[in-house]
């Protein structure tokens, strides 16, 4: 009986303790407005400047499928500044999924730092070496003063004519892309595997506890062998009812599973993931990715 | 009387083994080597990578010798670039690179305490490239080569895998 207890309690804990690792897997919290190309968590722009990030990219994507997002923030979600910007390129899809011509630009207001990456299809036209002088000149000295409007400004007005020099105008529009991961659907099916993951530990347990005592305290010889845990409080309710259909496909495949590094379930680095597409309009990712590195202050 | 050549069984027997073999010879090789190149994508993208990381090296070196000339770490670097571009296998070159790159940090620091905190200029962007290729490499080129290098050695392991991967030459490098 003890040994059983333990066996349930070491296995609770070892899928609580699952759950626990697993959560950073998941996908960042932030998730893009609808505007997509300018996400202002730390309040320090201005609504000009927003539009302007938002009118231009929209020029920008039409003519060369390139995207250049702007996100400010206070919070990085435990991760490094460098490690938060190369996942949020990847699982935003920042550029064309083509050409993976994205720029992403983060300043972590708090901490007093940012970040430039670009998408992996521009990593030679468009260097680390450019972005960090484009960052040095035109985003440092107003970061520094603490007029971030300002350098967001002169740096967008920067990187643009940098993504527009490198490229090459599309012979059609590129065609919206559906978004990668709904924040609601996604989140809504996040919580209700763990809520379900939960309950089975719960049932588990009580299963454990409730067990009847006879087993343990019966004769030596003659009794039934105790049935596996999991059957131990129902197992005397009557026969088992049919078993369903064969496993279905579960959560994901070798590509497909919970943020896994190259996409797909609840919000990997390359797209995919849950959710239908948004309802009414606003701009979406293009599915672009990066291989990380990028310029950041002082480096 | 003497058998003609096409008549003689032993003979037919032995070219029939040697064509068998060679045929499994050749068809295990061809699969082996096909095994083999299937990581020569990642391979080239690595390579590319560590390119790019020892050119931003090079610029270091050349602005580093107009600032300070008889430093110790200027000569470890340019040591270090000469062993990277001797090596002649990726994992060759990869350790060459890596084992350079707190000599090259040094020698950042050292030139810029020279040249003064120029924010922008090439040194600074250099360093910034050079650094940005580290992750690159570090978080992706590398781990994706590894994986289908892995990948493909196991393929090789087995017998007669290695017994016909050693005679035909083919290997693959893991890096580790």
């Amino acid at each position: 009986m003890k040994k059983r207890m333990r066996g349930a309690l070491t296995l609770v804990l070892a899928v609580c303790l699952t759950l626990v690792l697993a959560a950073p897997a998941f996908a960042l919290d932030l998730q893009p407005t609808d505007d997509f190309y300018v996400y202002d968590g730390a309040n320090v722009l201005s609504e000009s400047t927003e539009r302007t990030i938002v009118s231009q990219n929209e020029t920008l994507y039409a003519t060369y499928g390139a995207q250049i997002v702007v996100v400010t923030t206070n919070d990085t979600e435990g991760y490094s500044l460098e490690d938060f910007t190369y996942q949020l390129f990847n699982e935003w899809g920042v550029g064309s999924a083509e050409e993976n011509n994205g720029v992403l630009l983060v300043l972590d207001i708090a901490d007093e730092d940012y970040q430039c990456l670009q998408g992996s299809g521009i990593e030679y036209s468009l260097p680390t070496s450019t972005l960090s002088r484009i960052l040095n000149e035109s985003l440092e000295p107003d970061f520094a003063a603490g007029d971030y409007d300002a350098g967001v400004q002169k740096t967008f007005a920067a990187l643009y004519s940098a993504v527009e020099d490198i490229s090459t105008p599309l012979a059609s529009p590129p065609t919206q892309r559906e978004p990668q991961t709904q924040q609601s659907t996604g989140r809504v099916v996040e919580f209700m595997f763990v809520f379900i993951v939960l309950a089975v530990i719960a049932i588990l347990v009580i299963a454990a506890l409730s067990r009847p005592r006879f087993y343990g305290r019966g004769p030596r010889y003659g009794a039934p062998p105790p049935p596996p845990i999991w059957f131990s409080s129902w197992h005397h309710r009557g026969p088992r009812p049919p078993r369903g259909p064969g496993p279905g496909p579960g959560f994901g495949g070798p590509r497909g599973g919970f943020g896994g590094p190259r996409g797909g379930g609840f919000g990997g680095p390359r797209g995919g993931g849950f959710g239908g597409p948004r309802g009414g309009g606003g701009h979406f990712g293009g599915g672009g990715g990066s291989r990380g590195g990028g310029a950041g202050r002082g480096h | 009387m003497q058998k003609r050549f096409t008549e003689n069984r032993a003979v037919a027997w032995i070219v029939l083994c040697a064509v068998v073999l060679a045929s499994v010879f050749g068809f295990g090789a061809w699969k082996l080597s096909a095994a083999a190149s299937s990581c020569d994508a990642t391979a080239g993208v690595l390579r590319d990578d560590l390119a790019m990381q020892m050119n931003a090296a090079r610029a270091i070196v050349t602005a580093a010798e107009q600032a300070v000339p008889d430093a110790m770490t200027l000569q470890s670097v340019k040591e270090g670039l000469a062993a990277y571009d001797e090596a002649d296998t990726l994992s060759g070159q990869y350790d060459a690179a890596a084992s350079l790159s707190s000599d090259v940090a040094l020698l950042y620091e050292e030139a810029r305490a020279v040249l003064g905190d120029e924010k922008g200029g090439a040194l600074q962007t250099q360093y910034s490239e050079y650094n940005s290729r580290a992750t690159i490499i570090r978080q992706t080129s590398l781990p994706e080569y590894n994986e289908q290098a892995r990948a493909a050695a196991s393929k090789l392991s087995g017998f007669p895998a290695s017994l016909i991967a050693s005679v035909a030459g083919i290997s693959v490098d893991v890096i580790e």
